[in-house]
């Protein structure tokens, strides 16, 4: 099961790259599910027709003790996963400890063990403020991180303080930033400029989007351009399609447990005798 | 329907099938419960070579080491607390550095191979990862830093940190060098000497040694073996946590053997824990059991056909006890008895298996946790025989009713269990009737 987390500056195009992406590895034949981590709860518009799905946290109010996986966990018609973490309205209450309730909440539903995703994306907000807003890169949620930037200043900076944060929890072995997505705002020498700062983030461009009105048409459909436009008839789809493949022929970091990997299996016969029973 | 606010607000058993439908008498508890911080401390204060680091606010840190010392000064354990308090810089920027400086201090003092570190709420709301963090200082500094949880605001009581700091010691856990047989260990036990239970005298039968109990004064030095016992004997469900965690790293198997109060389930773990001795042969198992249990049956069958006749119709008011609240009371409903109202602080998986053949019996009010204040009142509508549980005896003895408080039957497992319960109730039904007949001379007397 591959774990991405997607970071970046907000409105700098995680939830389009992410939304967009996901239909490009579900087009390839992966199981994707993509779980919006922004208390705006708007990652996953783009797939679900331009509507917002209920969110985990909201759930948990309403439905308690009675909440199961299909009430937060919706498919789409590119056949993607979505969930969305949600969070508190603006100016109240603790986004960061919300989003750790809820992934501890899809933990506690099996989530994952239920649907058995080849790929999770974790479409995260803007800035790692906080120890909450962290969660996807650590606790062995995400193994890789992809942030995504501009060559805008301000999103370069929120791109190399995304890369500290992921560095704080290197040691642990947790996720590792493994590229940059280049989404293009068509400034000038943008890519030349963004190159010049990989350095300092520490890392590669793996895909560079370029601004282009196909994904604006498709997002006022509510779609994404897999949606919107037929195979063949779309620049875009090809973009993406080559970002999903890249990503897909990516090493992936090995998983650390820090439990023994190697149980012992001298009792098997007792242990096999007692769940007969049981 | 009785005219008292009190249960008006309970629901019956047939109303609730989860702990989240039943309704607590009050919003506020008397006597109330206790945090987690509370259960991690109660479980680790006897490990004689280990320290604690209690991470919070200056109150949690002061409560723990008032609390350690309250319960004495055995192996120095409130001189092993030490507090990592928080102030508002560390909320705002996290608490690692500090916590990284103190656990260096603490290995410079050279004492302690382990260190329990114990969050509390504050830490827990910001949300720093512990784990990552303590995952580093442990291969930096060589000493092992097993991490409890203990959120208030995700609990109502102290079970959680009870359950979590057992689940805990598998963090110090070794893979075994070799694995003995005929052994287990005794996981969960609480309530005094194990020893002269039934279940002491059937390991003993079979041949099986207890290695290690937890939690007890057991060293660091034997904590690190316990996974070369055969199987984990799980007797409280709070240790249901660690013995699951112990399968998953270990494939170590389980039998959970609780106070049951039901003759079969307590045959069926027996036979479980045969399996040890006869892994392969379900009859001599069978043969090792019922050789153990034939006397003690018929005596309690005895017993149960003697209950039935003196106890059949009275009535009780279940507070709290060491059993499992449903499964107490469909054991005296099976005998005749009659459960009113149930205190109940969690329905766990055995539990809801006992509902419905419950009501086939009774439906008695559910209330939430033991709360003695608001029950001033209900004990006047429903005038039990009996209150099962912690009360002023001399109050209800003005009520006619009969406190019985069983927690010297902690200590018990199997039928002696079910027998030394029958016992107390068949003694209990004698004072019962005889403070009534008093209660009636003195009502007399008023009337002359």
């Amino acid at each position: 099961m591959r774990k991405i987390a997607i970071y970046g500056k907000g409105g700098i195009g995680k939830s389009t790259t992410t939304s967009n992406l996901s239909a490009a590895l579900a087009s390839l034949g992966q199981r994707v599910l993509q779980i919006g981590c922004d208390p705006k709860a708007d990652s996953t518009k783009n797939l679900m027709g331009g509507a917002r799905i209920p969110t985990v946290l909201d759930q948990i109010i309403a439905k308690g003790a009675e909440l199961k996986l299909e009430d937060i966990i919706f498919e789409s018609n590119t056949s993607v996963l979505c969930c969305e973490a949600g969070g508190p309205a603006p100016g109240v209450g603790c986004a960061g400890r919300g989003i750790i309730s809820a992934f501890e909440k899809l933990e506690e539903l099996k989530a994952y063990e239920t649907y058995k995703p080849d790929i999770i994306l974790y479409d995260v907000l803007g800035d790692v403020v906080c120890g909450g807003f962290a969660m996807p890169i650590r606790g062995g949620y995400a193994r890789e991180v992809y942030i995504v930037s501009s060559g805008e200043m301000m999103s370069l900076y929120a791109a190399c303080n995304i890369s500290k944060a992921i560095d704080n929890f290197k040691d642990r072995g947790y996720a590792r930033l493994s590229g940059l997505i280049l989404n293009s705002k068509n400034i000038e020498n943008e890519e030349t400029i963004v190159r010049q700062a990989l350095p300092e983030i520490g890392t590669e461009i793996i895909q560079v989007i370029p601004r282009c009105g196909e994904i604006q048409t498709a997002e006022h459909g509510g779609m994404t351009v897999f949606e919107a436009f037929n195979e063949g008839d779309s620049k875009m789809r090809e973009v993406y399609l080559e970002l999903a493949k890249k990503i897909l022929a990516q090493e992936v970091p090995e998983e650390k447990s820090a439990a023994s990997d190697k149980p012992t299996s001298r009792r098997q016969g007792l242990a096999s005798a007692l769940r007969r029973g049981r | 329907m009785y005219n008292n606010p009190y249960l008006q607000r309970a629901k019956k058993l047939s109303q609730v099938t989860r702990i989240e439908d039943v309704p607590a008498l009050s919003a506020a508890n008397f006597p109330g419960s206790h945090c987690p911080l509370f259960g991690a401390l109660l479980a680790l204060r006897q490990i004689p070579d280990a320290a604690f680091l209690v991470v919070g606010t200056d109150e949690c840190t002061f409560y723990s080491k008032s609390m350690l010392h309250g319960f004495g000064h055995r192996n120095h354990v409130d001189e092993r607390c030490f507090s990592l308090v928080l102030d508002e810089k560390d909320v705002s920027f996290g608490c690692r550095d500090k916590l990284s400086a103190a656990l260096h201090e603490l290995k410079a003092l050279g004492n302690y191979p382990v260190v329990f570190v114990i969050s509390t709420c504050v830490v827990e709301l910001i949300g720093d990862d512990l784990e990552s963090i303590l995952a580093g200082l442990e291969a930096e500094l060589e000493i092992k830093l097993p991490l409890i949880h203990t959120e208030h605001f995700k609990c109502e009581n102290h079970q959680p940190g009870l359950e979590r700091s057992l689940e805990s010691l598998c963090h110090l856990m070794e893979e075994p060098e070799e694995i003995e047989s005929m052994s287990v260990n005794l996981i969960g036990h609480r309530h005094g000497d194990f020893e002269a239970s039934e279940l002491a005298a059937f390991l003993k039968h079979a041949g099986i040694r207890v290695r290690l109990v937890l939690p007890s004064e057991a060293p660091l030095n034997e904590l690190k073996r316990a996974s070369e016992a055969a199987l984990n004997l799980v007797v409280d469900a709070t240790g249901l946590a660690l013995a699951k965690r112990m399968e998953e790293r270990f494939d170590f198997p389980y039998v959970y053997f609780d106070r049951f109060l039901d003759p079969e389930a307590i045959e069926a773990a027996y036979l479980e824990l045969a399996t040890l001795v006869h892994p392969d042969d379900e009859q001599a198992a069978e043969s090792l059991v019922s050789e153990f249990l034939a006397k003690k049956k018929s005596r309690l069958q005895l017993l149960e056909a003697q209950a039935r006749e003196r106890l059949a119709g009275r009535t009780f008011i279940y507070g709290n006890t060491p059993f499992m609240p449903l499964n107490f009371c469909l054991y005296l409903a099976k005998l005749g008895m009659i459960p009113q109202m149930v205190q109940v602080r969690n329905l766990g998986p055995k539990e809801a298996e006992v509902r419905e053949t419950l009501l086939t019996y009774a439906d008695p009010y559910l209330s939430k946790n033991a709360n003695i204040a608001p029950l001033q009142t209900i004990y006047d509508c429903l005038k039990p025989d009996f209150y099962i549980g912690h009360e002023f005896a001399a109050r209800l003895r003005k009520k006619g009713i009969i406190v019985l408080a069983c927690d010297r039957l902690g200590k018990q497992f199997g039928l002696q269990l079910c027998e030394g319960l029958l016992k107390l109730l068949l003694d209990s039904a004698d004072a019962s009737d005889a403070l009534k007949a008093e209660l009636e001379q003195v009502q007399l007397k008023e009337c002359v």
